[in-house]
């Protein structure tokens, strides 16, 4: 079965962590990182994120990841930024018909930073957790198992998908259709090649439906797993403490944004 | 083996083949997304399966086809697709209440619920486009929206502007080829889905 996530094993404590763990983790880092008031707090989480990465081990292949994500909209962000951002008094250079803003430029490191810093924590939590265990925990706790069980088949269908997508695109190359030159022809490409494959995966969605009904889908007797996931008491406080940390942070910034107002 | 005059069809909860429409809807977003990335296209026709879906199925099957492909773009490609999940799944809720109204039974009623889309798709999209980068997606439209910020727009406005080109232009299109897919589907497979 091909990955549909970049998942990668490594023996680290923070691969051994509980999915759900991560998971909130993640999201209020996210969190916290579209709140922050200043460059500072949100440099402070891409640090701790980087800290994870090494303790994780993969820490090159998340700079390696996110630099792919990043670098040309942090690029284009300081280029529209610096030298664009609506309201800028304080010039830095001038290059003939061309200035740099200090406003824009602040406003670009800002940004860039902030979105770095959600990439870096999406990067590495994707790296660090398998996504049948993170379902399998959701389920656990609570997720319908239809729904865990239809996100999970979309991640295996998805690259099975993709596959068969590039095999048309070549047979249909081969039997002359033109796949360059001229906008118009290349629009015209595009329905030989997805429609063979919209039509063969509908008419399939038949087969697969008696198929993982036969496998008790439907099925209302509770499940039990293989694989149990490891959890532990320390974990789920954690989970609590910081998804309540998060919460008051927002509400706090909230509480500002809201007075700076009225004053 | 007497029958009543109306067989009915009893069902409770969502049908199976309902369930499954949701990874080939993903699959039919996300390779539609990448022919059209590989033939260089200057639209994302990445909402094609969410469309086909809600039409077939239902505002919240493809509300959830929506949710699940930007969440899965975002791990395969690049996390930018995550935030956008939003807009995917009000397609898909939007393309689907359009559908049970019966906005989806011939061409130009389909181009027209393509504008719909559209629209709401620009104003869903620009607050986070504005928030998250400040403005900037990286596509063709950065430039568009560096004149705009040069002739003195906000944020906002130079993000609304921007896609007002692309926008419809990727919208109507999906519309009508989710509108000949489902079209394609033979009538008693359709009711399956309901």
């Amino acid at each position: 079965m091909s990955r549909v996530t970049p998942y990668i094993h490594r023996d680290s404590p923070v691969h051994a962590l509980n999915p759900l763990t991560k998971g909130v983790f993640f999201c209020c880092i996210v969190t916290i990182a579209f709140a922050a008031p200043s460059v500072g707090v949100v440099l402070s989480l891409l640090g701790a994120v980087a800290i994870a990465a090494v303790v994780a081990k993969v820490a090159r292949n998340l700079a390696a990841l996110v630099l792919k994500s990043a670098f040309l909209i942090v690029f284009l962000i300081f280029v529209v930024q610096g030298l664009f951002y609506p309201g800028s008094k304080a010039a830095l250079w001038t290059i003939g018909p061309v200035t740099v803003w200090r406003e824009g430029l602040r406003f670009a490191t800002f940004t860039s930073a902030r979105l770095i810093t959600i990439i870096a924590a999406t990067v590495l939590f994707i790296l660090t957790t398998r996504a049948e265990d993170l379902v399998s925990e959701m389920m656990a706790h609570g997720l319908s198992r239809k729904l865990g069980y239809v996100v999970l088949m979309t991640m295996q269908i998805v690259p099975q998908m993709q596959a068969r997508a590039a095999a048309i695109l070549d047979a249909q190359r081969s039997r002359g259709l033109e796949t360059e030159g001229s906008l118009i022809k290349r629009f015209r490409a595009y329905v030989p090649i997805v429609g063979p494959l919209v039509v063969g995966s509908i008419i399939s969605l038949e087969t697969r439906s008696l198929a993982i009904e036969a496998r008790g889908f439907s099925s209302p007797t509770r499940r039990v797993r293989v694989e149990e996931i490891r959890d532990s008491r320390g974990e789920r406080v954690s989970r609590w403490a910081i998804a309540v940390l998060t919460a008051s942070f927002v509400v706090w910034r909230f509480a500002s944004w809201i007075s700076s107002l009225i004053h | 083996m007497a029958q009543t005059a109306q067989p009915r069809v009893v069902k409770s909860g969502i049908g199976t083949m309902a369930w499954l429409l949701v990874p080939v809807a993903v699959g039919i977003n996300l390779v539609g997304n990448f022919i059209a990335v590989s033939l260089k296209l200057p639209v994302f026709l990445d909402s094609i399966g969410t469309v086909t879906a809600a039409t077939l199925a239902g505002p919240w099957i493809g509300a959830l086809v929506g949710l699940l492909t930007n969440l899965i773009a975002g791990l395969l490609i690049t996390p930018t697709w995550l935030w956008y999940a939003v807009v995917n799944v009000v397609f898909g809720i939007v393309a689907g209440f359009l559908a049970r109204k019966g906005w989806y039974s011939t061409i130009p009623k389909t181009i027209v619920c393509g504008l719909i889309l559209a629209v709401i798709g620009m104003i869903v999209s620009a607050p986070i486009t504005a928030y998250v980068y400040g403005g900037v997606t990286g596509a063709g439209e950065d430039f568009i929206r560096a004149y705009l910020y040069a002739t003195g727009k906000t944020l906002i406005e130079g993000a609304i502007t921007a896609s007002a080109i692309t926008e419809p232009i990727d919208k109507i299109l999906s519309a009508i080829i989710a509108f000949l897919i489902v079209k394609g589907v033979p009538q008693r497979y359709r009711s399956q889905f309901k």
